[in-house]
């Protein structure tokens, strides 16, 4: 595990920033050469040669063209499963690291919590993945079973609750995520049902390694946001030491924005408090710094798109 | 685009484009300019555009097609089709004398013998087609839908399955849907490579069509798992279609790579019979999860 211990004052990555040895992308290399892709066709644009696999740093920018690509190329839908096996099974550096968000993998931001004795999974878009967002979904979360069974033996049952809507492949779901599917809802989350039998926190928690792993730029700010909600974008500036202009424009790079991203802390952390039992408005609004329950019920429904009443009657199926 | 089969046709190209070539210049030759007031444009535009469809359908026959009887037939009478709209564009823009008149009588000439030749070439496509459909047995259902079918394995993929589902339930007749899964495939697919897996799944598939009946369909569903959709089958009979095939696997030598060390692989299987409860493509995840089930026993020794 290598660190950028010249300048530790960078612990995000943003689109653009160059990553040695990206084992998604070997991933991809090997999978476009096992089904015969024109790898000059694939690599088209990106700036990237065959042989720079290994040799050449690539970017999340970089990576993510690549995938799109891939999908465009490749007849096919089911690709994100098999890289996300190949990333478990040739022992890439996922590993430990596969729930934070390290260097090899920086386009997936992962919250553990532990609550009400079970483990839960939040997946966050830690660099702008855009409209590919849904199958980077798809390679973290078949990693991460994948790994999980390699090592135990036996298969990490999940309940998955993803934003995107019910995917026509669904079989693929099925199969390689488990039947615990549910489609529209308002975050990437997984429950892990079956954690103490796999030894699920010897595998993915219990390593301290990834707190010095650096996140990328939505995560890292994400992680700020979590810590003191109240962060303003300025502060958020001054703490990565550049000019609220230029934090602006980066995030717009990033296909965010600052409210957008505290309107999204908010609401994870209203919906963590919903699912750990926090039941009447009161508590909620209390636990979330909030005097005046009027103005929370608006700020709820701007996070949310719903009134804490309709968001409960929607999704109290959970 | 995919373009290899145009190079399987080096004599058809030089024909038809011979022939294009030859007619405007004959045209040209025979005839004289008409001045720019005399040229009815709407016509041109009219035949012209007649011209150009059939010169894209004729590259569509020779970029499509393999060589043979029915590409000849098909290229050819298209091709005379096409040498008479040339002429017909060519006399709007050229006047012929009283010596060349003959062309405009010539003109209409192709058009038919080529039509002639295009019904008797789709006459052997039809045939074709009902030799291609029973190549297809076991694979396809009554309907086709190319983009369905996986790149891998050359079957239809579990979104042809559930159209085909969905379809049957309207006419509810007995039948029993498996599911197949071959074990420890992940692991082959780390010690051999992918490209070995994908290999892999492709004899697995021939081997289950070779084990089908008739009426039986199969299809790739997710990762290493098959459906098979057993028509006028009970569950009883099933059983004993899918012990059989169970066997062929196993016995099978599988390679995968050029080396003559083989796999030997099992499989797994689950079946369901439909009934009124439980029928069409609801029956698909609770397979999925009879084999999930079965899995979490066996796969501690893997």
């Amino acid at each position: 595990m290598w660190l950028w211990a010249s300048d530790m004052a960078n612990h995000w990555l943003e689109r653009d920033s160059k990553l040695p040895d990206l084992p998604l992308a070997q991933a991809m290399l090997n999978l476009a050469q096992a089904r015969g892709l024109n790898l000059h066709k694939w690599l088209r644009g990106s700036g990237l040669f065959p042989e720079d696999f290994g040799h050449k740093s690539i970017s999340p920018e970089q990576l993510l063209l690549l995938i799109e690509r891939l999908y465009k190329l490749l007849p096919g839908q089911d690709h994100s499963f098999v890289l996300g096996h190949q990333l478990a099974q040739h022992g890439f550096t996922l590993g430990k690291f596969a729930l934070s968000s390290c260097p090899s993998q920086p386009l997936v931001y992962t919250q553990l919590q532990q609550y009400q004795g079970q483990w839960h999974g939040y997946f966050e878009d830690a660099i702008g993945c855009g409209a590919m967002w849904p199958v980077v979904l798809e390679i973290h979360l078949t990693a991460i079973l994948a790994y999980a069974k390699l090592n135990s033996g036996q298969r990490l049952k999940i309940a998955l609750a993803c934003r995107h809507d019910r995917p026509r492949h669904i079989q693929d779901y099925e199969h390689y995520l488990g039947l615990q599917l549910q489609f529209q809802q308002p975050l990437d989350q997984v429950r892990f049902i079956n954690a103490d039998a796999i030894g699920f926190e010897q595998l993915f928690v219990s390593d301290s390694a990834h707190q010095q792993a650096k996140s990328g730029l939505l995560a890292w700010l994400q992680q700020q946001l979590e810590q003191q909600s109240d962060l303003r974008l300025e502060q958020l500036a001054h703490q990565l030491e550049i000019s609220p202009a230029t934090l602006k424009r980066k995030l717009k790079q990033h296909g965010s924005a600052y409210s957008k991203l505290q309107d999204k802390v908010n609401g994870r952390r209203a919906i963590q408090l919903l699912q750990q039992g926090c039941l009447t408005n009161e508590l909620l609004a209390q636990q979330l710094g909030f005097a005046d329950i009027a103005n929370f019920r608006r700020a709820f429904k701007r996070w949310l798109g719903d009134t804490p009443q309709m968001f409960r009657a929607k999704y109290s199926a959970e | 685009m995919n373009l290899s089969f145009l190079r399987l046709h080096p004599r058809l190209i030089t024909w038809v484009l011979t022939l294009a070539f030859g007619t405007v210049a004959m045209s040209v030759s025979c005839g004289d300019a008409k001045t720019w007031q005399q040229i009815d444009w709407l016509d041109v535009v009219g035949e012209g555009g007649i011209t150009l469809m059939a010169m894209v359908w004729l590259f569509f026959i020779l970029a499509s097609r393999p060589l043979g009887q029915v590409t000849n037939l098909l290229t050819i009478g298209l091709s005379c089709f096409m040498v008479t709209c040339l002429l017909d564009v060519m006399d709007e823009v050229m006047h012929y004398d009283q010596a060349h008149a003959w062309l405009y009588w010539v003109e209409s000439l192709p058009a038919p013998v080529g039509m002639i030749l295009m019904t008797i070439g789709l006459y052997y496509w039809h045939q074709e087609q009902l030799t291609l459909k029973s190549l297809m047995h076991k694979r396809e259902a009554d309907f086709r839908q190319h983009q369905m079918l996986d790149p891998i394995t050359r079957l239809y993929r579990a979104d042809y399955l559930r159209e085909l589902l969905g379809q049957m339930e309207q006419l509810a007749p007995p039948y029993c849907i498996a599911m197949v899964d071959i074990q420890n495939f992940g692991h082959i697919n780390q010690t051999h490579g992918l490209k070995a897996g994908d290999e892999l799944l492709r004899s697995v598939a021939d081997t289950i069509v070779l084990n089908l009946r008739q009426t039986d369909i199969a299809c790739r569903y997710a990762g290493d798992r098959f459906v098979l959709l057993l028509n006028q089958t009970k569950d009883s009979e099933a059983r004993v279609l899918l012990e059989h095939l169970r066997n062929a696997i196993n016995h099978q030598a599988f390679k995968p790579d050029q080396s003559l060390t083989g796999i030997h692989l099992d499989v797994r299987w689950k079946i369901r019979q439909a009934n009124d409860h439980l029928h069409g493509a609801a029956m698909l995840p609770s397979l999925q999860e009879a084999l999930d089930n079965t899995s979490t026993n066996v796969a501690v020794g893997l």
